[in-house]
Protein backbone atom coordinates (compact mmCIF):
# COMPACT_ATOMS: atom_id res chain seq x y z
CA UNK A 1 0.00 0.00 0.00
CA UNK A 2 1.34 3.23 -1.05
CA UNK A 3 -0.04 7.02 -0.14
CA UNK A 4 1.44 10.38 -0.64
CA UNK A 5 -0.58 12.84 1.30
CA UNK A 6 -1.23 15.96 3.32
CA UNK A 7 -2.89 14.27 6.09
CA UNK A 8 -1.10 12.69 9.12
CA UNK A 9 -1.38 9.08 9.51
CA UNK A 10 -2.66 6.26 12.29
CA UNK A 11 0.24 4.07 13.07
CA UNK A 12 -2.00 1.61 14.91
CA UNK A 13 -4.19 1.37 11.45
CA UNK A 14 -1.29 0.50 10.13
CA UNK A 15 -0.11 -2.29 12.18
CA UNK A 16 -3.70 -4.06 11.86
CA UNK A 17 -3.58 -3.59 8.31
CA UNK A 18 -0.02 -5.45 8.31
CA UNK A 19 -0.99 -7.98 10.79
CA UNK A 20 -1.06 -11.56 9.29
CA UNK A 21 -1.83 -14.66 11.90
CA UNK A 22 0.96 -16.71 9.79
CA UNK A 23 3.67 -14.17 9.97
CA UNK A 24 5.99 -13.75 13.21
CA UNK A 25 7.41 -10.21 12.45
CA UNK A 26 5.76 -6.62 11.79
CA UNK A 27 8.92 -3.64 11.43
CA UNK A 28 8.30 -0.09 11.13
CA UNK A 29 10.09 3.02 10.49
CA UNK A 30 8.51 6.40 11.46
CA UNK A 31 10.36 9.51 10.12
CA UNK A 32 9.79 12.68 11.81
CA UNK A 33 10.42 16.88 11.58
CA UNK A 34 13.56 17.39 13.91
CA UNK A 35 14.86 20.47 14.92
CA UNK A 36 17.38 21.51 15.18
CA UNK A 37 19.20 21.42 12.03
CA UNK A 38 22.59 21.92 11.94
CA UNK A 39 22.60 23.48 15.19
CA UNK A 40 19.55 25.67 14.03
CA UNK A 41 16.12 25.94 15.32
CA UNK A 42 13.50 24.40 12.47
CA UNK A 43 10.70 26.78 12.09
CA UNK A 44 8.38 24.36 9.80
CA UNK A 45 9.33 22.16 6.64
CA UNK A 46 8.07 22.39 3.43
CA UNK A 47 7.73 18.79 1.27
CA UNK A 48 6.79 18.97 -2.72
CA UNK A 49 6.43 15.68 -4.54
CA UNK A 50 6.54 15.23 -8.59
CA UNK A 51 3.21 13.19 -7.65
CA UNK A 52 2.97 10.74 -10.59
CA UNK A 53 7.10 10.00 -10.71
CA UNK A 54 7.08 9.36 -7.03
CA UNK A 55 4.21 7.21 -6.74
CA UNK A 56 5.47 5.40 -9.73
CA UNK A 57 9.26 5.16 -8.15
CA UNK A 58 7.53 4.06 -5.37
CA UNK A 59 5.61 1.36 -6.61
CA UNK A 60 8.12 -0.33 -8.16
CA UNK A 61 10.55 0.08 -4.80
CA UNK A 62 7.25 -1.88 -3.13
CA UNK A 63 7.62 -4.86 -5.42
CA UNK A 64 11.09 -5.11 -5.46
CA UNK A 65 11.22 -5.12 -1.45
CA UNK A 66 8.72 -7.87 -1.37
CA UNK A 67 10.04 -10.21 -3.92
CA UNK A 68 13.42 -9.72 -2.49
CA UNK A 69 13.06 -10.19 1.15
CA UNK A 70 9.98 -12.36 1.39
CA UNK A 71 7.54 -10.04 2.61
CA UNK A 72 3.90 -10.66 2.72
CA UNK A 73 2.92 -6.71 2.21
CA UNK A 74 4.42 -3.72 2.92
CA UNK A 75 2.72 0.32 3.80
CA UNK A 76 4.60 2.92 2.59
CA UNK A 77 2.86 6.20 3.50
CA UNK A 78 4.88 10.07 3.00
CA UNK A 79 3.11 13.13 4.37
CA UNK A 80 3.75 16.65 1.43
CA UNK A 81 2.69 20.06 2.40
CA UNK A 82 3.90 22.27 5.36
CA UNK A 83 4.77 20.33 8.82
CA UNK A 84 5.83 21.25 12.05
CA UNK A 85 8.94 19.71 13.79
CA UNK A 86 7.69 16.63 15.54
CA UNK A 87 5.35 16.01 13.26
CA UNK A 88 5.41 12.56 11.02
CA UNK A 89 6.60 12.41 7.85
CA UNK A 90 7.17 9.33 6.60
CA UNK A 91 6.11 5.41 7.57
CA UNK A 92 7.05 2.52 6.62
CA UNK A 93 6.01 -0.62 7.61
CA UNK A 94 6.62 -4.47 6.40
CA UNK A 95 5.23 -7.81 7.81
CA UNK A 96 6.97 -10.83 7.29
CA UNK A 97 6.97 -14.55 8.72
CA UNK A 98 11.02 -13.89 9.83
CA UNK A 99 11.65 -10.44 11.63
CA UNK A 100 15.47 -10.26 9.44
CA UNK A 101 13.08 -10.35 7.00
CA UNK A 102 11.12 -7.25 8.13
CA UNK A 103 13.34 -5.57 9.10
CA UNK A 104 16.10 -5.62 6.25
CA UNK A 105 12.98 -4.94 4.04
CA UNK A 106 12.20 -1.53 5.89
CA UNK A 107 15.68 -0.66 5.63
CA UNK A 108 15.78 -1.16 1.89
CA UNK A 109 12.67 0.56 0.90
CA UNK A 110 13.88 3.51 3.10
CA UNK A 111 17.42 3.61 1.10
CA UNK A 112 15.95 3.23 -2.14
CA UNK A 113 13.06 6.16 -0.97
CA UNK A 114 16.14 8.78 -0.33
CA UNK A 115 17.89 7.94 -3.48
CA UNK A 116 14.99 7.42 -5.98
CA UNK A 117 12.15 9.13 -4.96
CA UNK A 118 11.05 12.34 -6.33
CA UNK A 119 10.06 14.34 -3.26
CA UNK A 120 12.03 17.77 -2.45
CA UNK A 121 12.24 19.17 1.16
CA UNK A 122 12.54 23.03 1.76
CA UNK A 123 13.77 23.59 5.21
CA UNK A 124 12.58 27.11 7.23
CA UNK A 125 15.13 27.48 9.61
CA UNK A 126 15.49 30.77 12.81
CA UNK A 127 17.25 32.78 9.88
CA UNK A 128 17.35 31.07 6.73
CA UNK A 129 15.58 28.73 4.07
CA UNK A 130 16.45 26.58 2.19
CA UNK A 131 15.89 23.35 -0.29
CA UNK A 132 17.94 20.14 0.41
CA UNK A 133 20.50 19.70 -2.19
CA UNK A 134 20.88 23.27 -2.61
CA UNK B 1 25.06 24.45 -30.24
CA UNK B 2 21.92 25.43 -28.71
CA UNK B 3 18.71 24.07 -31.63
CA UNK B 4 16.01 27.54 -32.05
CA UNK B 5 12.21 27.45 -32.55
CA UNK B 6 12.64 27.12 -36.45
CA UNK B 7 11.77 23.83 -37.75
CA UNK B 8 8.99 23.66 -34.48
CA UNK B 9 7.58 20.26 -34.58
CA UNK B 10 7.00 18.75 -31.47
CA UNK B 11 5.73 19.62 -28.14
CA UNK B 12 6.68 18.89 -24.64
CA UNK B 13 5.50 19.65 -21.22
CA UNK B 14 8.45 20.55 -18.98
CA UNK B 15 7.73 20.37 -14.84
CA UNK B 16 9.29 22.23 -12.64
CA UNK B 17 9.84 21.55 -8.60
CA UNK B 18 11.31 22.78 -5.67
CA UNK B 19 13.69 25.82 -6.60
CA UNK B 20 13.06 25.27 -10.08
CA UNK B 21 9.54 25.81 -9.62
CA UNK B 22 10.37 29.09 -7.48
CA UNK B 23 12.56 30.96 -10.11
CA UNK B 24 9.96 29.89 -12.93
CA UNK B 25 7.11 31.01 -11.41
CA UNK B 26 4.98 27.99 -12.89
CA UNK B 27 4.98 24.62 -12.15
CA UNK B 28 4.69 23.70 -15.94
CA UNK B 29 4.58 24.26 -19.49
CA UNK B 30 4.29 23.09 -22.65
CA UNK B 31 7.21 24.03 -25.25
CA UNK B 32 7.30 24.06 -28.40
CA UNK B 33 10.65 21.89 -29.90
CA UNK B 34 12.83 20.52 -33.11
CA UNK B 35 12.33 17.22 -34.50
CA UNK B 36 15.53 15.20 -32.72
CA UNK B 37 15.94 17.76 -30.28
CA UNK B 38 17.04 15.99 -26.99
CA UNK B 39 16.81 16.76 -23.28
CA UNK B 40 19.70 18.72 -23.02
CA UNK B 41 18.24 21.10 -25.51
CA UNK B 42 15.12 22.02 -23.68
CA UNK B 43 17.19 22.04 -20.49
CA UNK B 44 19.03 25.37 -22.71
CA UNK B 45 15.97 26.36 -23.87
CA UNK B 46 14.57 27.03 -20.77
CA UNK B 47 17.36 27.78 -18.61
CA UNK B 48 17.98 30.58 -21.33
CA UNK B 49 14.16 31.98 -21.06
CA UNK B 50 14.49 32.48 -17.23
CA UNK B 51 17.72 33.11 -17.04
CA UNK B 52 18.96 30.68 -14.76
CA UNK B 53 22.45 29.93 -13.67
CA UNK B 54 22.77 26.32 -14.25
CA UNK B 55 26.53 26.03 -12.55
CA UNK B 56 25.91 25.16 -8.88
CA UNK B 57 22.84 23.67 -9.22
CA UNK B 58 22.33 20.43 -8.23
CA UNK B 59 20.04 19.36 -11.05
CA UNK B 60 18.33 15.67 -12.24
CA UNK B 61 16.06 15.61 -15.26
CA UNK B 62 13.73 12.84 -15.94
CA UNK B 63 11.55 11.80 -19.19
CA UNK B 64 8.15 10.07 -18.26
CA UNK B 65 8.81 9.40 -14.71
CA UNK B 66 12.13 8.25 -15.80
CA UNK B 67 15.69 9.59 -14.51
CA UNK B 68 17.24 10.72 -17.58
CA UNK B 69 20.16 12.12 -19.05
CA UNK B 70 20.70 15.09 -20.89
CA UNK B 71 21.51 13.21 -24.18
CA UNK B 72 18.32 11.43 -24.36
CA UNK B 73 16.20 11.55 -27.65
CA UNK B 74 13.03 13.39 -27.26
CA UNK B 75 9.74 12.16 -28.77
CA UNK B 76 6.02 14.38 -29.42
CA UNK B 77 4.39 14.91 -26.03
CA UNK B 78 7.42 13.47 -23.66
CA UNK B 79 7.21 15.09 -20.07
CA UNK B 80 10.12 16.19 -18.96
CA UNK B 81 10.96 16.97 -15.25
CA UNK B 82 13.33 19.48 -13.85
CA UNK B 83 13.96 18.20 -10.51
CA UNK B 84 16.37 18.45 -7.26
CA UNK B 85 17.74 15.80 -5.85
CA UNK B 86 15.79 13.51 -3.33
CA UNK B 87 15.32 14.33 -0.46
CA UNK B 88 12.07 12.64 1.26
CA UNK B 89 11.96 10.31 4.27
Amino acid sequence: MIRIQEEDFSIDEQVCLLKRNHCGAISFFLGTVKSPFDGKNVVALELEAYMEMAEKKLALIEEAAKKEFKLEDVCIIHRIGNLLPGDNILLVGAVSVSRADAISGVNYILEKIKKDVPIFKKEYLEDTIFWHGE
Amino acid sequence: MKKSLIGVNMKVIVRYFAKIREITGRSEEVLDISNKSVLGDVISLVFDKYIIEIEGMPLLYSVNYEYADTDTVLQDNDEIGILFPASGG
